[in-house]
């Protein structure tokens, strides 16, 4: 099986004959037998050279870099190793024409906001009273078909998400004040873990974009942009609420994570590497989560649920399906 | 503009239509499936020593040649009709290119089995006949419905691209 290796440690990776090699400080070394390699995440101080990179590209694996902050900082993908012209010119064509464009959008919201609203119909059964909230969002989302451009969309979206943003106080119940502005340092604990957890779903959602045919930059939410990988963002929507909010969830009820997992250094707040590796481990589990999958009768993995989704954006913009969001249906 | 039918596409249509429409579009699946991987290992472990992989025209790739004779190297005989059509399809090819070849054997290394293709002129009717036929399936909009009973569909590679989203 292979699958995802986060490096914390500072040293070098390098390409050793046919294998991965990390060199650690002290001069250990480890190796990690390519064959066993989904994808990479540089988490720590790790130098890399281009004989690697060539390496990786060969062998189909992207690698993911994060700074010292833990702020992602992007990827380095293998050159395009699945092209499909029909798949290009049809994506570009539903980015181009309005009305396609928008069809799908809405679809993607669709997907998000109803999966935003099953988080909080489950904490709403399990005795935190959010019937107001829910019946908020239902109303919004109600509002997406009438949407005539993407702002007015990106409008609805913003509004559920203000909504959902607000019952998080109700579902985590950790005793510390997890939403309190805190100065020095600017950021807050929480937005902390939001933005390293949802930057760690858009890289799975890229990695799996490249096993398909789809560009990762033209998207239809989102703006095709030059800085990210758009639809890379399209489709972390439609998973975040199944993936990383209920992660978060679980991190800080379970008070896995609490105030002694950050350290504030100078003006910045970051995990310890303690914190790190507990929750790459947690996400990884997540991620191997399986469910039957009620289309192919048999059990898939969170993770290949999204390579799934990218199916059904292919055969909907070659014109054979439409679109359907995934939606949480367990 | 008329388009090249490679060997692998002549095979598909054999197998599958819809494999024919999405594999000619380039939209294949990753190449992880276990299938795949068993074919190719078949490929690189055996008859090493004879010369490999003639690939003609950019068309059809035949496994080898030895003595004026198409080999092809197949794992299974699930799909035996698949691999006479095709190779029947390497013949023709070459004789269109003037390259006069009548025979051809279909290995089987796994099961240590031969069989023989021999050509008859009937055979370029049928062959020029599914030409035509592929031409239509690939000048379609989006696959074709008409397919593989869903027992094969469990094996093939392109079973999640096809059934994602409900049954064809
Ligand atoms: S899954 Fe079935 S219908 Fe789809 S390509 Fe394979 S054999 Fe054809």
């Amino acid at each position: 099986m292979k699958q995802a290796y986060y490096i914390f440690s500072n040293g070098i990776l390098k390409r050793n004959d046919n294998t991965l090699q990390l060199v650690y400080e002290d001069g250990q070394k480890k190796d990690i037998p390519i064959e066993r390699v989904d994808e990479l995440y540089i988490l720590g101080e790790t130098s890399v050279n281009t004989k690697l990179l060539d390496f990786l590209a060969k062998n189909n694996i992207c690698i993911h870099f994060y700074n010292y902050y833990e702020y992602y900082v992007g990827s380095f993908t293998p050159r395009e190793s699945l092209v499909s012209g029909k798949v290009l010119i049809c994506q570009v064509q539903h980015n181009q024409d309005h009305g396609k464009r928008m069809a799908l959008a809405k679809a993607v919201i669709q997907a998000a906001s109803y999966n935003i609203y099953r988080n909080i119909r489950y904490y709403n059964k399990r005795g935190k009273d959010l019937e107001s909230h829910m019946a908020r969002i239902e109303n919004l989302r109600d509002s997406i078909n009438y949407c005539e451009n993407i702002e007015e969309l990106m409008g609805v979206e913003g509004n559920i998400r203000k909504i959902y943003y607000d019952t998080w106080e109700t579902i985590i119940n950790q005793q510390i004040d997890f939403r309190k502005r805190v100065k020095h340092p600017p950021d807050n604990m929480i937005n902390s873990l939001i933005s390293f957890i949802n930057s760690l779903v858009y890289t799975k959602v890229l990695s799996e974009i490249y096993k398909t045919q789809l560009n990762p930059t033209v998207s239809f939410l989102h703006e095709p942009s030059t800085k990210r990988f758009s639809l890379s963002l399209d489709i972390a929507e439609v998973f975040k609420p199944l993936i990383a909010d209920r992660l978060i969830f679980t991190l800080l009820n379970k008070n896995m994570i609490n105030e002694k997992s950050f350290d504030v250094d100078q003006y910045y707040l970051r995990l310890k590497p303690q914190a790190l590796k507990l929750i790459t481990n947690e996400l990884d589990q997540k991620l191997k989560t399986t469910i039957k999958h009620r289309d192919l009768g048999r059990d898939v993995s969170y993770q290949y649920l999204i390579r799934l989704e990218l199916y059904k954006l292919i055969k909907h913009i070659i014109g054979e399906k439409p679109y359907q969001g995934f939606k949480i249906w367990w | 503009m008329k388009r090249k039918i490679t060997g692998m596409m002549y095979a598909y249509f054999h197998l599958c239509k819809r494999k024919l429409w999405y594999s000619s579009y380039n939209i294949d699946m990753e190449q992880d499936n276990e299938n795949v991987l068993i074919g190719r290992f078949i490929d690189e472990g055996s008859y090493s020593r004879k010369d490999k992989h003639l690939l003609v025209d950019g068309v059809i790739n035949i496994d080898y040649i030895d003595k004026g004779i198409i080999h092809e190297i197949k794992k299974t005989k699930k799909m035996d009709q698949m691999a006479i059509a095709q190779a029947k399809y390497y013949i023709y090819y070459l004789k269109k290119m003037n390259i006069d070849v009548t025979e051809a054997v279909i290995d089987y290394p796994l099961l240590k089995e031969k069989q023989k293709v021999l050509w008859s002129d009937a055979d370029a009717l049928e062959i020029e006949r599914n030409l035509l036929e592929i031409e239509v399936i690939l000048g379609r909009e989006f696959p074709p419905n008409d397919y593989q009973k869903k027992s094969v569909c469990r094996k093939c590679a392109f079973f999640d691209i096809c059934y994602i989203g409900g049954d064809l």
